[in-house]
């Protein structure tokens, strides 16, 4: 905007500056004209009646000159009427040599005054311009004086200056106007498109640039979502291989666990049982995890308010059998968060079967779901609290053993949040899911 | 004893079953296509179909169709997809059941036994009667001592599978892979929590158990309280 402000006003000075050395000239040069104009009228009237005009009607005439000017008449006698020029009479300029009208020696006779007088009638007097005619009277000569003072002379200007100055304006007001149009037609356009593209480089797959705007503008914005649809389409085909690649391992796997069980010791069918059931387990979590998108959408979110208190429900059942008194916190209403509600509900499930699985029967605990500054999740107990290497065994495969915190973590940070281990004032667990929002 | 005809393409599952299914008891013969099973399906009046879905001449769902057009015979579909979209399919295709690869035998016997029992095809009484307890498998109905008892699928089949082997412990890891399919990710508090909600539902507690009564470490034993009327 401001190189077009910028470019703008360079163009118009380009324009003006030599306009206004023209203008400034022109308007000098016309007020000279009118100047000896003048002085010619007023000898044509001197001059062309029979009779000298009476004082009282050369008066009467001066006065219906231009008043910007001094405009006077000195008679033969030495008497001056009219506006006569700054300064003492005697240090006048010297008057002309020829004079002007017919009546003159050597003047053709009845010659009319010529409009345009002789430029030596003109001198520069007391800071303006002096035009000086003699006259020839039938009483003596009349002296023509008519004076303007520069200020005068360049008054005309100012009209000018003003026309100049509002056009200079108003172009740059309809450049800025043009170039703002432009920016709108064309640069806004381009600035999606390119934050289009910027947020599909962050990852959001949903993002799609605008195909408005000016023909080229739209081809970019077009292409940009051809190849973003074509990314989507590529990434579907590479999960749907995936998952379809793990579901075909599943049928070895079955021959696997059909000859494991048929093993004659049963302590090595137990074992191999074992195998074959953790490479089910990681066969499964591959499979999830490439059907993901097309289970959830691109941006899953469940009301957590409402999967929480369901699990917390669910698992009511088992503590209540156990004597466990729980403390339930819940909000009284919805908290959206960015977690499909199966992986929240799963997330939950961990969380609680872990307070169940390792601390003793009649252990209280406690849940709690916070929206103070994000969504917060907080399972914590009065048990013997997490065993110090908790976090390595959280992140390995889940086993009956497992503590299955890696669950829990994954839909935190999945949310975009995370998940923290402590300790309750109790001395027992505490673990603490920030859950990310839509 | 059910005739089992198994319709399996890869030979290493086929041998395997077929070992697992005579085990259990039952007369399995295997065929390893499509065409062959159409044949065996008409001409051997199986009991039971267990059809796998991956078959190198005609698709399993294919094989499905044209076999519900001749024949009715139950057909548990063995399967490696696990999405509920494709088991509704298969379900509206008529299937009777399915069974997730990698299952295991008792899981598969599970089943052939509940579909055997569904339609009617078996000598097993089709209401179970434990103390005051009844439990009707084909109605799905549970009454305690008269008393109608809502269930959901998963308790009335963990009810079910304790009740047919009532007396008996039954370890959490046998009840997860009959009940849940799930002898792999499963864990022991999906039964905890199940057997929970079944005792309250029986209206009793684990402090002071009927008919539910947790064995530590080994299991459950599903037994008819001394109160109860026999």
């Amino acid at each position: 905007m401001l190189l077009v402000v910028g470019m703008t006003t360079l163009v118009v000075l380009a324009f003006a500056v030599p306009l206004a050395v023209l203008i400034r000239h022109n308007v000098y040069n016309d007020a000279l004209t009118s100047l000896q104009d003048e002085a010619n009228n007023i000898a044509l009237y001197l001059h062309g009646d029979a009779t000298d005009p009476t004082t009282t009607q050369l008066t009467a005439y001066l006065a219906t000159q231009d008043g910007a000017r001094a405009a006077s008449v000195q008679l033969s006698n030495q008497q001056v009427i009219g506006t006569p020029p700054p300064g003492e009479l005697a240090d006048l300029p010297a008057l002309p040599q020829q004079s002007v009208g017919g009546r003159g020696p050597g003047g053709p006779d009845g010659d009319a005054p010529q409009s345009s007088g002789p430029p030596q009638a003109l001198t520069p007097w007391m800071g303006g311009e002096l035009a000086q005619l003699q006259v020839p009277g039938h009483q003596g000569n009349y002296v023509v004086r008519v004076y303007a003072s520069n200020d005068a002379l360049h008054s005309g200007e100012t009209g000018w200056w003003l026309l100049l100055t509002g056009a200079s304006l108003g172009l740059l007001l309809v450049g800025v106007a043009a170039a703002e149009l432009l920016t709108r037609r064309i640069v806004r356009p381009l600035v999606n498109t390119a934050d289009t593209a910027q947020r599909l480089a962050a990852g959001d797959a949903t993002a799609r640039a605008t195909t408005e705007g000016p023909g080229e503008v739209a081809d970019v914005g077009r292409a940009l979502n051809r190849l973003a649809d074509r990314i989507d389409e590529l990434i579907a085909e590479e999960r749907e291989t995936v998952a379809d690649m793990s579901h075909r391992l599943r049928t070895p796997l079955t021959a696997m666990r059909l000859d494991a069980e048929s093993l004659p010791d049963p302590d090595d069918a137990e074992r191999m049982g074992g195998h074959v059931s953790a490479l089910e387990r990681m066969l499964t979590a591959v499979i999830r995890a490439a059907r993901r998108p097309q289970r959830e959408g691109r941006l899953p979110s469940c009301d957590a308010t409402a999967v929480v208190g369901r699990r917390v429900a669910f698992w009511s059942a088992l503590a209540e059998d156990q004597e466990r008194a729980s403390t339930v916190d819940l909000p009284n209403r919805p908290l959206i968060v960015r977690a499909a509600a199966d992986d929240l509900a799963a997330a939950v499930d961990a969380l609680l079967e872990n307070v169940i699985a390792h601390t003793p029967e009649g252990t209280p605990f406690a849940v709690r779901l916070t929206d103070a500054g994000g969504v917060h999740l907080e399972v914590s107990d009065d048990g013997p609290g997490l065993p110090p290497d908790a976090h390595v065994r959280g992140r390995s495969d889940r086993g009956s053993s497992g503590l299955g915190l890696d669950i829990a973590r994954r839909c935190a940070e999945a949310s975009g949040g995370s998940m923290t281990l402590g300790s309750a004032p109790s001395g027992g667990a505490r673990i603490r899911l920030d859950l990310g929002t839509p | 004893m059910v005739q089992v005809l198994l319709v399996e393409d890869d030979a290493a599952i086929r041998t395997a079953l077929t070992r697992s299914l005579r085990d259990h008891g039952h007369v399995v013969s295997a065929v390893a296509s499509g065409m062959p099973a159409l044949t065996a399906a008409v001409e051997q009046k199986p009991d039971v179909v267990l059809l796998d879905l991956g078959l190198p001449d005609i698709d399993g769902a294919d094989v499905l169709s044209m076999l519900r057009a001749v024949s009715d015979v139950p057909v548990i579909i063995a399967t490696a997809r696990d999405e509920e979209s494709e088991i509704v399919r298969l379900l509206d295709l008529g299937a009777d059941d399915y069974v997730i690869k990698p299952f295991t035998a008792a899981q598969l016997t599970a089943r052939i036994r509940a579909v055997m029992r569904r339609s009617g095809k078996t000598d097993e009484d089709p209401v179970i009667k434990v103390g005051g307890l009844t439990i009707d498998v084909r109605s799905y109905e549970v009454t305690v001592d008269g008393r109608p008892v809502e269930l959901a699928r998963k308790e009335f089949e963990l009810l079910l599978a304790l009740a047919r082997r009532a007396g008996e412990v039954v370890s959490k890891r046998d009840l997860l892979s009959e009940v849940w399919q799930l002898a792999w990710g499963g864990s022991d508090r999906t039964v905890d929590v199940h057997l929970s909600w079944l005792r309250r539902k029986l209206g009793e507690s684990a402090a002071e158990p009927r008919y539910l009564h947790s064995v530590r470490g080994v299991g459950v034993r599903l037994v008819a309280p001394p109160d109860a009327p026999s």
